[in-house]
């Protein structure tokens, strides 16, 4: 759509509404808002809030509004992935209101986003009152301002790891197992994306939240995961004589490729024979990938 | 709502598809009966975000997907009226039975699957003259010109649950009308507008029946588009969103009339 470049009516200054923080709520607490979101999934809701500043008074001076008509500001999202657009919540208000910081806050469903999540504060008009200057907008709902974008990439650039969250007893893995990690050591061709799976037991429900809503608190339950899963690849494939004679022949996107990617970057400098050597003292091997992968040392 | 009733699709990469249509638009209805299936060698899921559907799923969509094919006419060529009745009926299935939602939805790759791998004979039947691979590979979202994608699409936006009839748009709008609004992006990318749109649309071709339905249509959308780039609609309330697409129909109207009684 054409941006417009003039309006047909009168507008504020652009700095009679200004966010001066845009934050995420996870529980009661209030973390600031970055530009990225790489444990997002569209299984995550995302809470958002924005502190705002509102100058009422400069607003209707500037606008030529009477005390009596009525303005809107709203948090409003789109996403570049399902184009989708939506709205958080609103505050109405009058020349009445206090100028003063205000807070909008929105819970979008994760459902709705995909790649980037764009957010908006706008300032609307909704209707005039008794006013009678000509410039005034005609349309309820006509955007009188609107704040710089702040806009949020969803998903990191690396592959996410396929995650799925079952009822262990409808299958036949360990009933009682926190995690499973379905693949085939055998046939390290496979997509990445299509053979490998990560299930979660959805009766152990500490884990089952752990890897699928995102929060500080459960940080050492997903670094154990973490670090089995590593264990657990790794281990596998150089019990694989194709791996062994060739790890080269993967292409990428396949398991072979993911797990020559990672040996490569927690052994830099190691042959694979010597990989496979240090697998044969699991004490010394765990060790080393706690060391490497940074293994327990996040922020609580 | 939590993740579990919600599937994620296998995904058929793009230039797979692409190959595979080229090759099923060479092909009748009749060639493709029984060639379907459920699995591809290239197809990928997405990581995270839902449950994988498994075989027997994929079996019970494709089952109720054929069931309304058949019911207008399948494997014989289907007349306009016969092809809108399944496109009416099919999105409401797909939107009921698929447990899709907008992110995963929106990835051109689950529509290609569908159309390629699942449900390659309908697709040859509902499109029998038609030699565009677009009918079986996702392109936007699925959202135009995809056989399934663009239904899914349709009662996902025109569905809403505290009707009395949910769905009641997709009988109320004939196709023409839908490509309208479904390809107005603008419109389309706000679903209570998308609604709220077509209800007052339903209503002002009732209202004036004199004019050309396909006109109203035209010429609202784009005096809607105009006004999108003014007005944040999306912070409408229903009843305020109401007004205005009420309004835009209105002066739609009486401009179209206006211009027909000055150059009869």
């Amino acid at each position: 759509m054409k941006r417009v470049q003039r309006r047909p009516y009168l507008i504020p200054l652009s700095d009679r509404v200004a966010v001066e923080q845009w934050g995420q709520q996870i529980d009661n607490q209030i973390t600031p808002l970055g530009d990225r979101l790489p444990g997002w999934d569209a299984g995550t809701d995302i809470r958002i809030r924005a502190d705002v500043f509102v100058n009422v008074e400069g607003i209707y001076q500037d606008c030529r509004l009477e005390r009596d008509a009525k303005l809107r500001l709203v948090l409003l999202w789109e996403s570049s992935g399902t184009k989708l657009r939506g709205r958080g919540g609103a505050v109405d208000f009058t020349h009445k209101a206090p100028s003063g910081r205000t807070a909008l806050t929105a819970h979008i469903d994760g459902k709705l986003l995909a790649d980037t999540l764009t957010l908006f504060v706008k300032l609307l008009f909704i209707s005039p009152g008794t006013t009678q200057h000509q410039l005034v907008p005609k349309l309820s709902g006509s955007i009188l301002l609107e704040t710089p974008p702040h806009k949020i990439q969803l998903e990191g650039d690396g592959a996410r790891f396929p995650i799925e969250v079952i009822d262990f007893t409808t299958t036949d893995f360990p009933h009682q197992a926190g995690w499973y990690l379905y693949w085939d050591p055998d046939d390290l061709a496979q997509p990445l994306l299509g053979d490998v799976r990560l299930y979660v037991n959805s009766r152990h429900p500490q884990i089952a939240t752990a890897v699928s809503n995102i929060r500080p608190e459960t940080a050492g339950i997903r670094e154990a995961v973490r670090l089995d899963l590593a264990q657990t690849l790794i281990r596998g494939v150089l019990l694989n004589p194709s791996f062994l004679e060739n790890p080269d022949r993967y292409t990428p996107g396949t398991i072979g490729a993911a797990v020559r990617a990672m040996i490569r970057l927690y052994f830099d400098g190691y042959q694979l024979e010597s990989v496979q050597k240090l697998t044969q003292s699991p004490h010394e091997f765990s060790a080393h990938l706690q060391e490497k992968m940074k293994i327990f040392t996040y922020e609580q | 709502m939590s993740s579990d009733l919600y599937y994620l699709y296998p995904r058929l990469p793009q230039h797979i598809a692409q190959q595979t249509a080229e090759i099923l638009i060479t092909r009748t209805t009749a060639d493709l009966t029984g060639t379907w299936g459920t699995t591809h060698e290239a197809a990928t899921f997405a990581p995270t975000g839902g449950n994988r559907i498994t075989v027997e799923q994929l079996k019970l969509l494709r089952a109720a997907v054929f069931t309304v094919a058949q019911r207008y006419g399948y494997p014989n060529s289907s007349d306009k009226n016969s092809a809108r009745d399944f496109d009416i009926d099919c999105a409401i299935v797909l939107h009921e039975t698929m447990r899709l939602h907008p992110s995963e939805a929106s990835h051109n790759e689950v529509w290609s699957f569908l159309g390629c791998v699942l449900m390659p004979d309908v697709v040859r039947w509902r499109f029998d003259d038609s030699t565009d691979p677009v009918r079986f590979v996702g392109r936007e979202r699925g959202m135009r010109r995809h056989t399934f994608g663009r239904l899914w699409w349709r009662a996902y936006l025109a569905h809403n649950p505290k009707w009395k009839e949910p769905y009641v748009l997709l009988h109320r709008l004939n196709e023409d009308d839908l490509v309208q609004v479904t390809e107005r992006s603008s419109i389309a990318v706000r679903p209570a507008l998308f609604r709220s749109f077509c209800v007052s649309f339903a209503m002002a071709a009732t209202t004036f029946a004199a004019l050309p339905r396909r006109d109203l249509m035209r010429e609202a959308s784009k005096r809607m588009y105009r006004l999108l780039s003014l007005t944040a609609v999306e912070a409408l309330s229903e009843q305020e969103l109401r007004v205005l697409t009420d309004d835009v129909f209105t002066k739609t109207a009486e401009a179209l009339i206006s211009t027909a009684e000055t150059h009869p």
